[in-house]
């Protein structure tokens, strides 16, 4: 099995913030696009670390995660077999799974 | 002065006894101080995570209450990521918390409330204020009455 670990702190950035780029450099869209989607597309398992940045936001969050799904990027039971959440804090994985959940894709255009 | 057995006997034991007696008052008075000391201390850590609650929950409060003026998109960004920053500290405190054995999962509530004071907080003027107002104060409420609730149930109050 291949597998992906991605390091947010070490990778992308310690204060990653925002939902779309008009919010800032380090935001959930960038994040989305320029490490889940190729890392997704390539490995079979990717674990996502989250410790080591001053936090997370949850509109960082939901458009990072739940922005995989609204985008027909993959579907829930495939995204959440293939991703991976560590970290020492239980909340942050529990919003991401949430976000996954509750995300419903967007039509096709 | 003992001239049979028995008798030197009781003197040899008697002091014992009271040895003994003495010691076991004391490890009861060592036992009880010990538990108030453990129990001070928790409370004290129990109290500055409470505080820390109210005042993100005050912070929360004004920003989403300001948020249909004007917000610089200075003021937004400052907020979110010190919001984001104070939630992950507040995080920390409840697992330091855990480690005196008070047996609590605030998982749930801490995420709902970082979603309640953060969620869109890049645009504000998107949500409804209100809404958002008294959600944050509804989600620090249950984090505070969850921890005095376990507080209480770990350390009975005496009758």
């Amino acid at each position: 099995m291949t597998v992906k670990t991605i390091n947010i702190a070490d990778e992308f950035s310690k204060v990653p913030y925002g939902r779309y780029p008009d919010d800032g450099e380090n935001n959930g869209e960038r994040f989305r696009n320029e490490f889940l989607v190729p890392s997704l597309n390539e490995f079979e398992k990717i674990i996502v670390e989250l410790d080591g940045t001053r936090g997370y936001g949850s509109s960082f969050l939901d458009e990072a995660f739940g922005g995989l799904i609204r985008k027909n990027i993959i579907n829930k039971e495939n995204l959440l077999s293939k991703l991976e959440i560590v970290s020492k804090f239980e909340s942050y994985k529990l919003e991401i799974e949430s976000y996954i959940s509750e995300a419903k894709p967007e039509p096709l255009k | 002065m003992c001239t049979d057995f028995t008798c030197y006997l009781g003197q040899a034991i008697g002091p014992l006894i009271n040895i003994f007696i003495v010691f076991i008052g004391w490890s009861v008075l060592y036992g009880n101080a010990q538990k108030i000391a453990t129990r001070s201390e928790t409370r004290g850590l129990l109290d500055r995570t409470i505080d820390k609650v109210r005042t993100l929950e005050n912070e929360g409060k004004i920003y989403w209450l300001k948020s249909s003026k004007n917000l610089t998109s200075e003021e937004r960004s400052i907020y979110t990521i010190r919001m984001q920053h104070e939630l992950q500290i507040l995080e920390e405190h409840l697992q330091l918390i855990a480690r005196r054995n008070i047996v609590i999962n605030l998982s749930q509530d801490l995420f709902k409330f970082r979603n309640s004071t953060t969620f869109c907080s890049e645009k504000p003027e998107r949500s409804n204020e209100l809404d958002r107002v008294l959600s944050i104060s509804s989600r620090a409420n249950t984090i505070c009455n969850r921890l005095e609730d376990v507080f209480i149930s770990k350390y009975k109050p005496t009758e």
